[in-house]
């Protein structure tokens, strides 16, 4: 098993440094290629949601994300201490039965995550969010 | 990420480089409006370059295109990578959008309309 702990700033300019923290790991863990798009977008959506929708105060805060490999299961863990959110609980909208003029753009980001991703699991621990996403390797 | 803008035969054509995320999606949304603004109205985006995106590029493109669609314009998309038209796929995006194999066919498309 392996096991990588990196930190980050409640700010959407930390962006870049999930991306090379993906291709990092990639290397070090010799994960497929094809994974890292996958990673680097799921972690984009629940990232910039936390940092954008998370937060009523313009503190720093750090938000954990844990990455686990056992087997061919990657582990992503998500922690942060943003508000309570379950993103389980949020009903993504079915875009294939609208038409263009009614299609309201929000809730993509979470539908990519919940499509990509093999299994998804969320606890609310004192004031913390930890979100867990599984993906077969 | 990078966009060039090129005008062929009616046609603006914005080619897309390198990374379409939150952190840039905003200056490309910028740059495309300016052109809505001007009366564009007839546009190819060229996707081949385009290495990554993500909900907030998506968003940007669905506003584009909605926005020229209200005005009887046309926003087609180009070249997509594999990747790239994963993600179109699973937001049901490639149902709204005119997508072509590469560029050159999504201009003599576009242009008809000219």
């Amino acid at each position: 098993m392996k096991r990588k702990v990196i930190s980050f700033k409640n700010n959407i300019d930390e962006l870049p440094q999930i991306v090379k923290a993906v291709q990092l790991l990639r290397r070090n863990w010799h994960l497929p290629k094809s994974l890292t798009f996958h990673i680097n977008l799921i972690l984009e959506e629940v990232f910039t949601n936390i940092v954008l929708y998370g937060y009523r105060d313009k503190n720093e805060h750090q938000i954990f994300i844990t990455f686990t490999t056992e087997k061919n299961v990657l582990t992503i863990k998500v922690v942060d201490d943003a508000m309570a959110f379950n993103p389980l609980e949020v009903s993504t909208p079915a875009f294939e039965c609208k038409s263009l003029d009614n299609i309201e753009p929000g809730g993509i980001g979470l539908h990519l995550v919940k499509n990509l991703v093999d299994d998804m699991g969320y606890e609310r621990e004192e004031d913390k969010n930890i979100l867990i996403l599984k993906k077969q390797v | 990420m990078n966009m060039t803008r090129e005008h062929i035969n009616g046609v603006e054509l914005l080619r897309l480089k390198g990374r379409l995320d939150t952190k840039n999606y905003e200056k490309m949304e910028e740059q495309i409006f300016n052109e809505i603004e001007q009366g564009k109205l007839l546009f190819v985006a060229d996707l081949g370059s385009l290495d990554y995106v993500s909900s907030s590029g998506l968003r940007v493109l669905l506003k584009a295109l909605k926005a020229v669609s209200a005005k009887n314009g046309r926003f087609a998309l180009a070249a997509l990578n594999e990747n790239i038209m994963e993600v179109f796929e699973i937001s049901g995006f490639n149902k709204f959008f005119e997508i072509y194999p590469d560029v050159d066919i999504a201009l003599k498309s576009v242009e008809s309309s000219n």
